[in-house]
């Protein structure tokens, strides 16, 4: 098979949610996203006419990903609480459920328990953008579901290479599409006007130190690999990456902080295994 | 402390947190134990986990966490930091088991 060219990938890519395989109920999903006049307001009304997504939206956001006190019954007061950039994510991330499953058995679970990592990171540290931070970690793979949209063929091959050659799903990609999944995630974070701070950890969160990491891009990119070692999910190699020396120290956490960390994020992941996950 | 999905809450155990409402109202206190009413009146307010007592049991296998462990750090091996990671990881798990 050829290899695409950059600009036919990027342009695909771009143009995923006309494609013809992606379901009607995520176009409509995306197209709100995407909608340049979009408000708190008018997101909380588009989910509260869709009863499975309104049933979606309360799950999650009273998972351990989230971990507000108390419990979250209705859909103003979930969208008051994230914010619009969050909840943009973290639409993304439930529209793309079913597209995430077909691109890679374990990538649902992956990006959930990078989530739910990357909130009990957050707290940790004691940064105040919690739920950007967890958004990040839903949504930081989405270039995987969006190359495997686009690629279908190709990407089956990347999966079924990685696995072969014991190599990192990045190398693979690279290899046999030409762009990887952070870069591929990137164009349409940004095409989707997701805040700058989400863009840039769907981006960087295999290289942190191509950019000054900020928080978030470092948080992602800890607890990518933290739950991988941890064995939860699958997302298209069994093999952590090295956590660059510039995110680990904007962190700054202990020995003792991560086995804490560890400890949360395990006891999260039993808890909720049976409803959200 | 343990965090249950209420499917697997049962008769005795001890909530480890308050359960409150939305608006932050406590329903239930810490330390209350909980009887079938308490667990039905959960579902009916359709709360899906709460805080018990007691330690939960291990995800998975000590050999199996530590050998995917081994897989996962096995292209890094030679980096102090994760070495430093990794070790930290096995103290964890190994803490699991005592
Ligand atoms: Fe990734
Ligand atoms: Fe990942």
């Amino acid at each position: 098979m050829n290899k695409p060219s950059y600009a036919d990938i990027k342009k695909k890519v771009e143009r995923l949610s006309s494609l013809p395989t992606i379901p009607p109920v995520v176009t409509k999903i995306l197209k709100v996203i995407g909608s340049e006049d979009i408000s708190l307001k008018k997101i909380a009304e588009f989910i509260s006419r869709d009863q499975a997504l309104s049933a979606r939206v309360l799950k999650i956001i009273n998972s351990p990903i989230y971990g507000f006190p108390g419990r979250i019954s209705s859909i103003s007061q979930a969208v008051m609480l994230i914010g619009l950039g969050a909840l943009k994510g973290m639409l993304l991330g439930i529209s793309m459920f079913d597209m995430m499953q077909k691109t890679m058995i374990g990538l649902w679970e992956h990006s959930i328990g990078t989530a739910v990592a990357a909130k009990v990171i957050a707290a940790k540290v004691g940064i105040k953008e919690i739920e950007d931070a967890s958004v990040a970690g839903l949504i930081h793979d989405i270039g995987k579901v969006a190359l495997g949209i686009c690629y279908p063929e190709l990407y089956k091959n990347v999966i079924a290479v990685a696995k072969e050659r014991d190599i990192y799903i990045v190398e693979a990609e690279e290899d046999i599409i030409g762009v990887n999944h952070a870069e591929a995630g990137s164009w349409l974070a940004r095409k989707w006007r997701f805040p700058l701070s989400l863009v840039n950890s769907i981006e960087y969160h295999h290289n942190p130190s191509a950019k000054r990491p900020s928080m978030t891009i470092a948080i992602v990119h800890l607890s990518d690999t933290i739950i991988k070692m941890m064995g939860f999910g699958f997302s298209g190699d069994p093999f952590a990456h090295r956590i660059e020396q510039t995110a680990w120290d904007t962190l700054a956490l202990t020995g003792e902080d991560l086995k804490g960390i560890f400890m949360e994020i395990e006891e999260a992941i039993l808890s909720q295994e049976t409803s959200i996950f | 402390m343990k965090l249950i999905d209420i499917k697997n809450a049962k008769p005795d155990m001890r909530l480890a947190r308050a359960v409150e409402n939305a608006s932050g109202m406590i329903l239930y206190g810490e330390g209350m134990k909980l009887t079938i009413p308490i667990i039905e009146k959960f579902n009916s307010l359709d709360i899906d986990s709460v805080y018990v007592e007691g330690k939960s049991e291990p995800r998975l296998s000590r050999e199996r966490y530590l050998g995917i462990a081994d897989i996962a750090f096995s292209k890094i091996s030679n980096n102090p930091l994760m070495n430093e990671i990794k070790k930290d990881f096995t103290e964890y798990i190994n803490s699991l088991y005592e």
